[in-house]
């Protein structure tokens, strides 16, 4: 086989000592950006780009890469000990490994994360050497309907973050589709809700919005409890801090989820691993047989999302690798350093260069495994972290927060949202309005809106553009179908009552 | 006599070095700061860092030099911060069209060029007018004669309104007495992605950019989008030979100063950077990069700024883009 | 039953902001365009997430009153610690507010100083032994370490 011949080759390049110590140095820095919110792998990447360049193009490629898929995993890190997201994928994991650390298992949600991100990565580098060139075809097909239509099913999420009320999780949606909206319009250039700030114009950042409500929301709850004690139990022995075989059966189907739907979702340009995160959640949430555990700390709460953000990154690199397009900002810094190297990353990328891709492909399964080296052990002491009294722990979120939202784009209208967002956060919290749909309509509402204006002026005002695409229509069903299972369920949940009564 | 000889050669010579010296009563005493207005990543993050590295590599500056991203306000944040660090010699900012347009269509922005200090235009960036290689167009005229057939049927993606995309469509849509829709789309990969996938006609890209794709066998390139024929396709015929009278618009990129920088420290940037211009190095990025030289300093800048503020208010106009300025 | 001291105040003073934020968005929604020939215009969408906002909040205020109806009574929000809650997100408002003229490092020093004495309770060597270990902390790891750009007071860090 031809392609067992070119991997081994990217293996024999990959193996080189020189690429080795670069592959262990990116996912090195990889996991610790990774760990710090706020600061991302595209600012890392871009901040070594000099760097780069003067090496040769292949170390390069895998330092930068390491980079790029090694801050996948760290980002689980703060979420689940501190409900700090540590980037924007990260939101989703918080939902359910925070409530995992309060329950005393911060560790088997830290090592869950870790064996999700390895084994989702490692399928995301299978996908990308495997189908590549097809998928990257098939994604071409995907146009602003169809965006459209993918926005639309995440949305229909909401359904599924709801919780107790409905009505509530719909109000925080919309609230988020509105923020959304903030800035600066690229279709007409007007200014929507700035209110003369240029600083608003391009939008309330994501970032913000989510450290606030989830990170400083907390702290400000724990300031209102009178709980002066420890943060929540660690429990002792080794064996508490790993997860445990059920946990890694319960999250089979998580697994497999998160690194289908984050792979495909990755692929599409401008689409990002916090939908894809979003979308897994839901997915396992509504295929699981205790989804209504969904929120309260189940394993596969986190495996899925950080699955589906790790092996976003194989998807983000189909694009770039097969097309020359780049799908995401740290792929478009990538993009650059190629063209800095001499290289032109287009369709002849592989054919012409096959010992950068493969070579990077084959230093893409070095560096998992690298990572979930580096990662496992750091679990147990991860953990302890938890032991520390919460006066110590809770200043030191807010320093964290104020440094990672500062350090996003070094902005002092930043650190006054995030104190905004956080007494947001804790308001909504006491008043029991959920804050996931919040950033979820956040997320997807730049997108869907541009995804209808830009169908409609392709149709020219013909509304049926939207549906009856082929492969939108497909998606817009499923979407119908996450919106209506509920109300299936409720209503063979009545007939069951009724014939219990009538029996 | 002899010494007298004597004594008039060494004073000839000594006065032939006070003349010769490179009057840099200006050198950097700290690190320089060069400020971009997009984040990092973004084409003049990359250029910049670009730039930051050949100047190191070609050892022209005595100082380490920082790229620092001020994004926001669609480049407002940086033109704003760059206008109020009046009289800082070590902090210079790359340029683009970006630069020229806002001043004149937000009315919060604070500075124009004008009241800002440039320094020097390096580069110019092309542009070609490209479309799918199954599509039935093979010049300029056939797309234009289609979208004449079908008014506002054909697309073209690009990127905000008040961008190069939609100021070369403008122009364009004047030339040929065509109309066809701009769709505005959030990233260049969405936007090359429409159209590779068939969602939009036309696209107007970047030489470096369109040769991967030409070579793949993706897509075709209708005209060069310039003056003059570019040299990494030297058989596309430039829009003006194909009978539309089209002006150029380049995107330019350049550095330029805050206002109120003194005369020496402005010397010593346009003398660092004519040094840069006259590397190989710098040759080989240009060439790389599929860039045209577009070298220009002192006079001939100013008169290129004001130019090129002018003309794109008229083609804003033209557009219907409210202007506040 | 009195309806009025059954009933969360704060469910419906939320409901009451989110009506106040529908209408604000509808509003400015209105100065702009509504609908183009070329398909949604910038008003479109703001205007119908408005009156979304505006619908849902009245329904919500409903149906808590509803509920408050059928059952007699519903369980309290509990306002607890509302002191010390307005209090510590002051303290973070002041430490933001400091970022600038003082940098990050004193104005979190400060911050952590007045949480762990003030409404955390505990000892001044307390206090001051996590606010310097953790500002030094922090800086060391982002500010040299890193290169995270932090804000900066005059005495350089």
């Amino acid at each position: 086989m031809e392609m067992l011949t070119n991997l081994m080759q990217g293996f024999a390049v990959a193996l080189e000592p020189m690429n080795l110590l670069w592959c262990f140095i990116g996912v090195f820095l990889g996991t610790i950006v990774g760990i710090l919110p706020g600061l991302g792998p595209s600012a890392t990447v871009a901040l070594l780009l000099p760097l780069a360049t003067q090496m040769n193009p292949t170390a390069g490629i895998i330092m930068m890469s390491g980079i790029y898929y090694g801050a996948k995993y760290g980002g689980s890190t703060t979420s689940i000990l501190l409900n700090v997201p540590g980037e924007s994928a990260s939101v989703v994991t918080c939902l359910d490994g925070f409530e995992m650390a309060r329950n005393g298992r911060a560790g088997p949600a830290l090592g869950i994360a870790a064996i999700a991100s390895f084994i989702a990565g490692t399928i995301g580098v299978v996908l990308l050497m495997l189908v590549a060139p097809p998928v990257a075809e098939f994604a071409l097909r995907f146009g602003p309907p169809e965006y459209f239509a993918l926005m639309a099913f995440g949305l229909s999420m909401v359904v599924l973050l709801a919780g107790k009320s409905m009505l509530k999780a719909l109000l925080s949606m919309f609230v988020g589709l509105w923020l959304a909206t903030v800035g600066i319009d690229m279709f007409t250039d007007t200014e929507r809700y700035t209110f003369d700030q240029i600083e608003l114009f391009d939008g309330v950042q994501f970032v913000v919005v989510a450290i606030g409500t989830f990170a400083i929301g907390e702290v400000l709850a724990n300031l209102g409890n009178n709980d002066k004690q420890q943060m929540f139990k660690v429990p002792k022995g080794l064996r508490n801090l790993m997860p445990n075989w059920q946990d890694i059966k319960d999250s089979r189907f998580a697994f497999l989820n998160g690194s289908l739907v984050g792979f495909f979702v990755g692929v599409l340009p401008g689409a990002g691993s916090t939908i894809a995160s979003f979308v897994s959640y839901g997915i396992e949430k509504a295929v699981s047989k205790r989804p209504e555990k969904f929120g309260t700390g189940v394993v596969e709460g986190v495996a899925a999302p950080e699955a589906a953000n790790n092996s976003e990154t194989g998807g983000a690199l189909v694009p770039l690798m097969t097309l020359g397009i780049p799908g995401s900002a740290t792929t478009a810094i990538l993009l650059a350093a190629f063209i800095l190297w001499g290289l032109r990353p287009g369709p002849l990328l592989i054919q012409d260069h096959p010992e950068i891709f493969w070579g990077l492909v084959a230093s893409m399964y070095i560096g998992n495994i690298m990572l979930l080296i580096l990662n496992l052990p750091l679990v147990p002491a991860f953990a302890q972290i938890l032991k520390l009294p919460g006066y110590v722990l809770y200043p030191m979120i807010m320093g964290i927060s104020i440094i990672g939202v500062y350090s996003v784009d070094q902005r002092l209208l930043d650190t006054w949202l995030v104190a905004f967002f956080g007494l947001l956060g804790y308001l909504m919290r006491k008043v029991d309005y959920p804050a996931a749909p919040l950033i979820l309509g956040l997320v997807l509402g730049d997108l869907m809106e541009n995804a209808v204006r830009q169908s409609l002026m392709m149709s020219q005002g013909d509304i049926s553009i939207l549906y009856t695409r082929p492969l939108a229509l497909v998606i817009l069903v499923m979407t119908a179908a996450v919106l209506i299972g509920p109300l299936f369920r409720q209503v063979a949940a009545w007939r069951t009552k009724v014939a219990d009564q009538e029996a | 006599m002899k010494n007298t000889l004597r004594l008039l050669a060494v004073s000839m010579m000594a006065g032939a070095a006070v003349v010769s010296a490179p009057v840099h009563a200006f050198t950097p005493e700290r690190p320089l700061e060069f400020m971009v207005h997009t984040g990092p990543g973004a084409g003049s993050d990359v250029f910049a860092r670009a730039v930051q590295g050949l100047l190191g590599k070609t050892k022209l500056v005595s100082q380490t030099i920082q790229v620092s991203n001020k994004a926001g306000g669609g480049g407002l944040v940086a033109m704003s911060y760059l206008g109020e660090k009046k009289g800082e010699n070590h902090l210079v900012a790359v340029f683009t069209g970006v630069w020229f347009v806002n001043p004149q269509i937000r009315s919060n922005a604070k500075f124009t060029m004008s009241d800002l200090t440039p320094i020097a235009r390096l580069i110019l960036e092309p542009a070609v007018m490209t479309v799918r290689a199954d599509s039935p167009y093979k010049t300029a005229k056939d797309f234009f004669d289609a979208a004449k057939a079908n008014p506002g049927k054909l697309k073209q993606s690009g990127g905000s309104i008040s961008g190069r995309d939609n100021t070369i469509r403008q122009l364009l849509m004047k030339a040929s007495g065509a109309d066809w829709q701009f769709i505005s789309m959030k990233s260049g990969g969405e936007r090359v992605a429409a159209l590779l996938g068939g969602h939009v006609d036309m696209f107007v890209m970047e030489p470096s950019e369109a040769e991967e794709q030409i070579k793949a066998g993706k897509i075709r390139v209708l005209a060069t989008l310039m003056e003059k024929r570019i040299p990494s396709m030297p058989n596309i015929p430039t829009i003006n030979e194909q009978g539309f009278k089209v002006p150029e618009v380049p995107q330019a990129r350049g550095f330029v100063g805050p206002p109120g920088m003194s005369a020496d420290a402005k010397a010593y940037y346009v003398d660092v950077l004519t040094k840069l211009h006259a590397t190989k190095d710098w040759a080989d990025f240009i060439k790389e990069n599929r860039y045209e030289d577009g070298f220009l300093t002192g006079p001939a800048l100013d008169k290129f700024v004001s130019e090129y503020t002018q003309t794109l208010r008229g083609i804003l106009k033209d557009a219907g883009v409210k202007l506040v300025r | 039953m009195n309806l009025w001291k059954a009933v969360n105040k704060s469910e419906l003073v939320a409901a009451g902001l989110l009506v106040a934020l529908g209408i604000l968005i509808v509003t400015h929604a209105n100065s702009w365009v509504y609908l183009t020939t070329a398909g949604p215009g910038p008003g479109f969408f703001p205007f119908w997430t408005g009156i979304a906002i505006i619908v849902l909040a009245i329904l919500t205020a409903g149906k808590h009153l509803l509920e408050v109806l059928r059952r007699q009574r519903v369980e309290q929000i509990k306002w607890t610690g509302n002191g010390r809650v307005l209090l510590g997100w002051f303290a973070l408002a002041v430490s933001i507010a400091l970022l600038k003229p003082a940098g990050f490092v004193v104005s979190y020093l400060l911050l952590t100083l007045f949480l762990v004495k003030v409404i955390y309770g505990r000892s001044f060597v307390s206090a001051l032994s996590v606010g310097v270990g953790s500002a030094a902390g922090f800086w060391l790891l982002f500010a040299k370490f890193l290169q995270v750009q932090l804000p900066a007071g005059p005495w350089g860090f």
